[in-house]
Formats: C-alpha cells, structure tokens, sequence
C-alpha cells in the first residue's frame, strides 16, 4: 500500500512531465495498472487516474496523444471514470423512474385495494338486503297460505259441518297442492340459506334408521300409487351423528328422485351399512339413469337431466342443489352412481355417534 | 271454558284460528296489535296467548317479554306463532320468558290444537 501512494504522488508530476517514461518504466506502469486500477474498480471512484487523465489532457495534449497512439486501449484506462459516472448516473436515472414508477403502482395498487373493499362492503351489504328480502318474501308468500290451509283442512276434517263426498274430495285435492306449495316455498328457504352458506346444523347423535323409515313413510303414497317395490335393507339401529331434520330432508329428496325416475311396477331401495367406522347410506333406483354428459350438472340448481322431463317428473330442480348443500355442510360429500338405463345410486356418509357423547347422554 | 286470546296483525289468521279454536270449544278472544293485546290482558284475564312474532309496531317477542315483567301476567303461558322459519331471537339463544312452545304457520289445524292443548295441561 505505501510504495503504491510514493509511486503515485510524485509519479503525479513526474508522469505529467514525462508520461511515457513513467509508462516505459515496468515498475510503475505495473503499479499503475494493478493497484491504482484496481482501487479504481473497487471504490468505483478511480481520483488518481482521473486527475492524472485530466492532467494530461490539459497540460500535455500531444503527449497524451502519442500515448494513446502507442496504446490506444488506455483510453478507456483513462477515461473510465467518466464511463462509471456515466453508467452510474445512467443507472440513478433507471432507478429514480423505476422509483417513480413503483410509487405510482403502489398508489394504484392501495386505490383498487380501497375499490375492492368498498365493493366487498357493498356486496355484504347486498347480501344482507337479499337474506332480508328472502325472509320477507317467504314470510309474505306463508301468510295468506295460513287462512288457505287453515280452512281447507278444518273443512276438510268435518269441523264445520258434514260433506258431500264430492266436496270432500275437492277439498282433499286442494290441500295435496297447499301442501305442494308450501313445500316449495320452504325448498327455495332452504336453498337460500344453503346458498348463503347460513345453513346452521344442530349436530347430535340419533338413530339414523327411524331417520330413514320416516323418509320412507312420507314418499309411501307415491310408491304404493306407481306399485314400485322399496327394497330396505336397514340394520336395526345405527347411531350416527348430523343433523336429524336435514338428514331425513336429504333422504326425502333421495328418495322422492327415485320414485320419479322409477318406472311403474319398478324397484328402487335404500341401504345402510356400517363400514370402517362410519355409516354408509345409499338411495338408488333402476330407473332411467343419467346420461354420462348430464352428470356434471347434476347438482346445478333448477336443472333438470331432460329439459322435457321437467313436465313428467315435475319438481323444482333444487332438490338435488339442498342435498348437496346439506351434505356438504356436513363434511359428508355425496357420490353419485349412474347408467344409462341401468339406473342409478346415491351415497353418502355419516359418522358415527362419538362414544363419549354417547356416554354423556347415557348419564343425563 | 277456556280462554285464549289470540294475537296477530293479519285480520285473516285470526279469523281462520278463532274459528278452529272455537270449533274445538275454547272461548277465543283476538287482538291485531301487540298493544291492543297489552291493553286488553287485565279485563280479559286469558288461560293461554297465541301471539304473532311479526307484526307492526310492537312485536311479538316484545309482547312477550312484557307480559313476563307484570306479575299479575307472568303465570299466562305464552305459545307463540309464526310465518318465520326461524325466530331471530335479540339475545342469541336465551329462552324469551313466558314462551312455552313455538307452533310454525301454516300448520294442520291438528298441530295448532294439540300445541295449545298440551300447554294448557302441562304447560309446555
């Protein structure tokens, strides 16, 4: 280090005096290329060669220039200071805009961030007003069915009085349709709740298989009207854990599907099963099936497999949605089996009771 | 005899279940607003309230919760019914006092007399 700063500092004058000597002579010249260089690239601020480059071009411009013609490569040794500033500097100026730049896509960035807030608000806030309107409108929709149901079905019961049998069967037929509606009414309640994802479960343990044989009462008119043959094949209990009121709906929309698509004098079955911890329920049919392209929208709200179909089969097209929606509450997803004309096989899961509750109830 | 007074804004819901409740012998008083109810309770002296959750002006839970504060209507027990599918209830699930069952309208006229039936027994 110290015979590097004696060479430079006299070799200062002595150089500008006489440039090419100091070149010539290989002590300096090594020196000279190999530490003041290499301070120059490694501090990035070469004062030495700059001044000595400066130096020459002021005091001695033949001199420098001779020097160049002999070695014309040290033109970039003596200028590239002025090369550093420049990439450097040009280097600032990318950085400054990319600054810049950045600034203003992060001020574009908290503006959509602010936007989207803003719409999420409004998009709870349009929620609410829909749940509200929902409730509203089902409310609005029950009322007048109150004073419609309510006669009908004291009428009905002879409370007023005797009946012709031709009025008491009108007024049979009248309430099956009050009873249809109102069902409807509840169906599209409940998948706008499932829909809202505020469908709330009340879990407990319960036998799944009154569940089941009470799903199967309330569809036994539709079967015992198309002479379909219900296959149970049912343990004598089996303790799972859900949501009772919904499990028996899933079923219900199980079963009333395979009614449907069950031709009359057919088959269909409900099965239950206990495997590997876990309960195993299955609906199926051998009715019609589902055409393999028809099964991915099997779950879709208000579709139906056969556009046309609608008017055979009647129905909403939600029942299978409310299923799905339940059952996924659950954590219980359903499977779906189906084929073409050899009909088809809903699935499911349950789990079964937690021994402990079991136990709590047993203590309460 | 027993008395029921029946509490509900839609002039159609009240004719249709005094005419039901008068059909199974009960004397049936009615009231088409919280307040009307309130103000009647003293004289008409009620064994059972059927009252409306959704109505106009005072609603039926607070009719309810009333009722439960005045000692000489505490002991009347309260069945309350309702279009809604669920009752939002203003305390999360604290049981509204006085409230002994909730019937869901529209119901078969067999759910609402057996409701009123057992509460007038048992009183639940």
């Amino acid at each position: 280090m110290s015979s590097a700063t004696d060479v430079r500092l006299p070799g200062r004058h002595a150089v500008v005096r006489d440039y090419l000597d100091a070149f010539r002579d290989p002590h300096t010249y090594n020196l000279f290329h190999n530490r003041t260089a290499l301070f120059g690239f490694v501090w990035g601020i070469p004062v030495p060669v700059f001044s000595l480059g400066l130096d020459l071009l002021l005091s001695h411009p033949t001199s420098l220039g001779r020097c160049l013609e002999e070695h014309p490569m040290h033109i970039f040794f003596l200028f590239h200071p002025f090369l550093f500033a420049f990439v450097f500097g040009a280097f600032g100026t990318v950085r400054r805009r990319m600054d810049r730049r950045i600034v203003h896509l992060v001020g574009e960035l908290e503006r959509s961030v602010a936007g989207l807030a803003q719409a999420n608000d409004r998009l709870k806030e349009l929620d609410q007003l829909k749940a509200q309107f929902i409730a509203n409108v089902t409310h609005e929709l029950k009322t007048p069915l109150v004073a419609i149901r309510g006669y009908n079905e004291s009428i009905l019961e002879l409370r007023f009085g005797p009946l012709t049998p031709k009025q008491q069967g009108g007024l049979e037929v009248s309430v099956r349709n009050i009873d249809r509606l109102q069902k409807l009414i509840e169906e599209l309640l409940d998948f706008e709740r499932i829909e809202a994802g505020a469908l709330k479960l009340e879990i407990a343990d319960f036998d799944l298989i009154p569940a089941a044989e009470a799903a199967l009462d309330s569809i036994r008119p539709a079967i015992e009207s198309k002479r379909i043959a219900a296959e149970r094949r049912l343990p004598g209990s089996l303790r799972v854990r859900g949501d009772r009121d919904r499990i028996v709906h899933v079923l219900l929309n199980l079963l009333s599907n395979a009614v449907k698509f069950t031709p009359e004098g057919g088959t269909l079955g409900i099965e239950a099963t206990e495997e590997g911890g876990r309960a195993r329920i299955a609906v199926w049919d051998r009715g019609a099936g589902i055409p393999e392209a028809a099964q991915k929208f099997l779950f879709t709200r208000f579709w139906q497999a056969d556009g046309g179909s609608r008017r055979r089969h009647g129905g909403t097209g939600l029942g299978l949605a409310i299923v799905k929606g339940i059952l996924d509450a659950h954590g219980a997803p359903i499977r779906i089996q189906s084929a073409e004309g050899a009909g088809t096989r809903a699935e499911f899961e349950l789990p079964l009771s937690v021994p402990v509750e079991a136990v709590k109830e047993g203590m309460v | 005899m027993k008395r029921i007074l029946l509490v509900d804004d839609e002039a159609d819901t009240l004719r249709t279940y005094s005419d039901l409740l008068s059909s199974e012998g009960y004397e049936v008083a009615t009231a088409s607003s919280g307040d009307e109810a309130t103000g009647m309770i003293d004289g008409y002296r009620p064994d059972l309230i059927l009252l409306d959750v959704m109505m106009p002006g005072k609603s039926g839970l607070e009719v309810a919760r009333e009722l439960s504060g005045r000692r000489e209507t505490q002991d009347i027990p309260i069945v309350m019914i309702t279009a809604l599918s669920s009752v939002p209830s203003p305390h999360g699930n604290e049981s509204i006092p006085g409230v002994r069952r909730f019937i869901y309208k529209p119901c078969r006229p067999r759910t609402l007399l057996e409701g009123v039936d057992h509460v007038l027994r048992y009183g639940r």
